[in-house]
């Protein structure tokens, strides 16, 4: 009943937001673009039939177009506007609920319920998971229906984008969390979380360009302490790797064929390079990555409920 | 550090509670005993440790050495709060909720019954004047419905202790009386009320007892008569110009205030002694009022250092049988 009650209050918080019917309009327009264009027998139109562009290679059944799709909800929806659009949406609309709670005023009536604060914290921090898990599910949803039925593509593995989407978001919202509660100012916090992704993009970004050039490895001190912080920290870089291959959608590198007689060599280098380091970075261990990220997450929560639980309001 | 103490009859029993805020020594040991079924008042000037001492009670703040009780069981333990109904003063709800939502809500976290919940939500909403305002969200309402709402809330667990900080802020005189009215009919009904206000004219017509807070520890405590019974005064005002009289007056242990002469205590043997002494020097007695101290009065006197000046520590009292 108590857990039920925060949840349907974090939530109710958050669609009182004007942030919330942003994001839900921006889905919308997304839908609606994704819908401008069809998919037939003969090829594609846009605008609902305005033009007509008739493609052996982007006809329903082709292979080509059927990959070149999956790349779309993959890469550009799941990976670029749900990664990265919807990521700092998300935090956006969640940085403040913690300092909110916090408010001189209304942690005194909170407090003075019979509910533990552990029970308080972890009914908050839930409220705003699962806020952003229904935002995600609602844009993966409508974007998966108008694929469906525009598109004619039934991409079933799609649907991973929304646990992965909700993964990615844990690992910074517990910094969110954290800095909300130390802090107890929103924009405050919100700026210290992106400080926090910086610190974990920062050993992952140079640990990719070991791989990438892997003359660099002769550098074992730094290799090792690369590898090292990077085996700890969250790993928000393979989300979208863990992604490609849920989705099973080649990456952007392989939409290019390279016996095309118009590339160069040294674009034919330059891409056989990617796909080689993509290979490499793509190799991801999904539980080793999502479990150590979760295990790193969870110390963050930890020490933020530990810090709501120990003070006084 | 919270001790185990052995169960009393006290509906709150508080005992030897300090608090610092770093350098600041907020409470000091304070003692406060408050009886079931009766109205206490704590009062005291401004940073004397009254919220702190609530928020103690509450949970809010965590004490650095407390001892005693709260409806039975030690301080601190969580599961008395759901016999306990708390209005913070400058208190806030979510402001995207309306009035029932607030009731329902806050409910739900004390354990009320989802039936009594409905039932009971729209019944409090009407006992304190806003029965129309239910499905308004709060961002509209008005200081004044803010605080009645808060009332509500308190009372949505039926405690058997209500906590009212500043319960009548920003209510109109007409809200100020069913307050009162709503607190008499809780003690009637044998529960508990426990008030923090700095309008001493309305505990004084309310409260069975108070306490007196001051710099972090109990001044003074116990009833109001209690309080104030070494302050009644006798004005004995008399017509002409009784300056030749002042020796005379001063041999009685009373004083002169122009043609006033005031008598201090119960005696009212000096009083007709001073009648007798004015009578007989031709002087016609024009009044004879009795002057008891206020609660402000009181309060004064011991933020002043008046007669004996604060107790540092108040004696805790014993159990009531």
């Amino acid at each position: 009943m108590q857990t039920w009650a925060l949840i349907k209050d974090s939530f109710r918080e958050a669609i009182d937001r004007k942030l919330f019917w942003v994001m839900l309009a921006i889905s919308i327009l997304i839908a609606l673009g994704m819908a401008c264009f069809g998919f037939d027998e003969k090829g594609i139109s846009v605008l609902f039939g305005t033009w007509q562009w008739e493609s052996p290679d982007l006809s329903v059944g082709s292979p080509i177009r059927d990959a070149a799709l999956a790349g779309v909800l993959t890469h550009v929806l799941a990976d670029m506007f749900l990664g990265w659009i919807g990521l700092g949406l998300a935090l956006i609309s969640t940085a403040g609920m913690f300092p909110s709670l916090m408010e001189k005023g209304t942690v005194d009536v909170l407090l003075s319920k019979p509910l533990r604060r552990w029970h308080l914290f972890l009914g908050k921090y839930a409220g705003g998971m699962i806020f952003i898990l229904l935002q995600s599910a609602v844009f993966v949803t409508l974007t998966f229906l108008v694929a469906g039925v525009r598109w004619k593509l039934w991409l079933w593995p799609y649907f991973w984008a929304i646990p992965l989407f909700l993964v990615l978001f844990s690992y910074l919202y517990c910094f969110t969390v954290l800095f909300g509660i130390l802090t107890r100012n929103g924009l405050t916090s919100l700026l210290l979380t992106l400080v926090a992704w910086f610190v974990i993009w920062a050993p992952q970004a140079a640990y990719e360009s070991f791989q990438q050039v892997p003359e660099l490895q002769a550098y074992d001190s730094w290799y090792r302490a690369v590898s090292t912080t990077r085996a700890v920290l969250p790993k928000t870089r393979e989300i979208p790797f863990i992604a490609g291959k849920l989705l099973r959608a080649d990456s952007p590198s392989r939409w290019v064929d390279t016996e095309d007689p118009d590339l160069t060599e040294t674009e034919r280098g330059m891409i056989r390079d990617a796909r080689e380091a993509e290979d490499v970075l793509g190799d991801v261990g999904i539980p080793w990555s999502i479990g150590s990220s979760l295990a790193f997450e969870a110390v963050i929560v930890l020490l933020a409920g530990w810090r709501f639980c120990r003070r006084d309001f | 550090m919270v001790e185990v103490t052995e169960i009393t009859n006290w509906a709150v029993d508080l005992i030897r509670v300090h608090k610092r805020y770093g350098k600041i020594h907020a409470l000091r040991g304070v003692n406060v005993q408050v009886r079931a079924g009766e109205i206490f008042g704590l009062l005291g000037p401004n940073g004397a440790g009254k919220t702190t001492l609530v928020k103690i009670m509450m949970t809010v703040v965590r004490p650095d050495e407390a001892h005693g009780t709260v409806l039975g069981r030690r301080l601190g333990h969580p599961r008395k709060l759901a016999r306990i109904g708390y209005l913070p003063e400058n208190h806030r709800f979510p402001p995207y909720l309306t009035g029932l939502q607030v009731l329902d809500y806050f409910a739900a976290l004390a354990k009320v019954p989802r039936r009594t919940r409905r039932q009971r939500a729209p019944e409090l909403l009407d006992r304190v004047g806003m029965a129309e305002w239910g499905d308004t969200r709060v961002s509209k309402y008005s200081k004044g419905m803010l605080q009645r709402l808060g009332v509500a809330q308190a009372l949505m667990n039926d405690p058997d202790l209500l906590v009212l900080d500043e319960p009548t802020d920003g209510l109109d005189p007409i809200g100020r009386r069913e307050v009162r009215l709503l607190l008499q009919e809780l003690r009637s009904r044998g529960k508990t009320v426990f008030l923090n206000s700095h309008l001493l004219s309305e505990l004084e017509m309310v409260c069975d007892r108070v306490a007196i807070l001051v710099g972090g520890y109990v001044a003074r405590q116990g009833t109001l008569s209690e309080l104030t019974e070494h302050t009644v005064e006798y004005h004995v005002t008399s017509d002409g110009d009784l300056a030749g009289l002042d020796s005379q007056i001063a041999e009685l242990k009373a004083r002169r205030d122009g043609s006033c002469v005031i008598v201090t205590g119960h005696d009212t043997h000096r009083v007709n002694e001073v009648i007798d002494l004015l009578r007989r020097n031709g002087r016609m007695i024009e009044s004879v009022r009795p002057h008891r101290f206020s609660l402000e009065d009181v309060l004064m006197e011991v933020i002043g250092g008046g007669e004996g000046g604060p107790v540092p520590i108040a004696r805790r009292l014993d159990a009531p049988r």
